[in-house]
């Protein structure tokens, strides 16, 4: 049996691995794995991936009018152009938060070095 | 003139008393040290202590570039007026500190680098270390059209402006060069003074062989990434 050109047991197994991963998403999302702004985009990337090799019929003729040789390579591109994009993203926030962290450590080791001298400076005077 | 030693440590408990001897012996000039102890796992923030020296202990090593920061931070908010980097590794000399107040009063400038090669000194690197000198300070020259010739020297001496501007901006990892170009870019004045320097006399660098090998790749491509962030 053909969907939209593709043998359906093809469609059935994409469904399928994309349900895994739907489910796995939500488990995370209701475990608090990720930040509210991932659990959005996961829970979408998720989403998308589930219904995609529904539509396949929609994506052949998208790849035909973009002049793709085939829907796949199609995808491929959309789907290399979108972890490019979150890896940019992932690189921002990980410098956002080193950054952060680097400030609070030496917040912190400024702070104990003051107050290191305010506790001496306090004892020197109960000794006067 | 309110004057800051910063000296950074990352396991240097065998060094970091022959250090303050020098500080102490060869430099007369009034002055305050702070020992930032670069999350150590040998006993450098107590031995810093006990010899008296005010400590400020990172809860994480964050690497030379952080903890010279966290110097620049404190000295600001203490109200100093110029520091100076002396590493805790024993490789600078107290009795050139001297010279760089000297350069920094005359020549109205607001860092001055201690240079192993202005003037010929006993100062010996391997050859694949001078290679990558030669690579950094043509770097520099190229994207500043200036000449420094020891740009990763860490015996360094920071003006209050220059100060403030690092406590906001500082490059990490390996900053020796990067944080040199940023001054450049960001129209800071800079003087080269000779000075010499002499190898550990304990303990190995920080800087291993993977890291060694990482750092001229790192070095160039930080510096290039300056070069964009900072504008003039």
């Amino acid at each position: 049996m053909i969907f939209g050109g593709v043998p359906i047991e093809t469609v059935l197994l994409c469904v399928g691995l994309s349900a895994i991963l739907n489910g796995l998403v939500i488990y995370g999302v209701r475990k608090r794995m990720f930040s509210e702004t991932f659990s959005v985009i996961w829970m979408a990337v998720s989403f998308i991936l589930l219904i995609l090799p529904l539509l396949t019929p929609i994506l052949k003729k998208t790849a035909d009018i973009l002049k793709f040789d085939s829907f796949p390579s199609m995808l491929f591109t959309f789907a290399s152009i979108g972890l490019l994009g979150l890896l940019v993203a992932l690189s921002v926030q990980i410098t956002r938060l080193s950054r952060a962290s680097k400030d609070l450590a030496q917040e912190l080791a400024i702070l104990n070095g003051t107050l290191g001298d305010k506790d001496y400076e306090t004892s020197t005077r109960a000794h006067h | 003139m309110k004057i800051l030693i910063i000296v950074p440590a990352f396991n240097e408990e065998k060094n970091l008393p022959l250090v303050v001897e020098d500080l102490t012996k060869n430099c007369e000039i009034p002055k305050d040290i702070v020992v930032v102890d670069d999350a150590s796992t040998d006993s450098t923030a107590s031995v810093a202590k006990s010899l008296g020296l005010k400590v400020l202990r990172l809860p994480v090593n964050l690497g030379i570039g952080g903890a010279v920061q966290t110097g620049f931070k404190y000295a600001v908010s203490q109200g100093y007026d110029v520091a100076i980097q002396f590493d805790g590794d024993g490789q600078h000399q107290a009795a050139y500190i001297a010279n760089l107040i000297d350069s920094f009063e005359k020549d109205r400038v607001d860092l001055v680098m201690g240079s192993r090669f202005i003037e010929k000194t006993d100062y010996q690197s391997p050859v694949a270390r001078r290679v990558g000198m030669w690579l950094f300070s043509s770097v520099y020259g190229l994207l500043t059209g200036r000449r420094i010739y020891d740009t990763t020297s860490g015996f360094r001496l920071y003006g209050r402006e220059l100060m403030k501007y690092f406590c906001r901006y500082y490059p990490t990892d390996f900053p020796d060069m990067p944080a040199l170009l940023a001054a450049s870019r960001r129209g800071f004045k800079i003087s080269e003074v000779s000075v010499q320097m002499k190898h550990r006399e304990h303990g190995v660098s920080s800087t291993g062989f993977w890291k060694s090998v990482w750092y001229p790749f790192k070095t160039i491509s930080a510096a290039f990434a300056v070069y964009l962030e900072v504008g003039r």
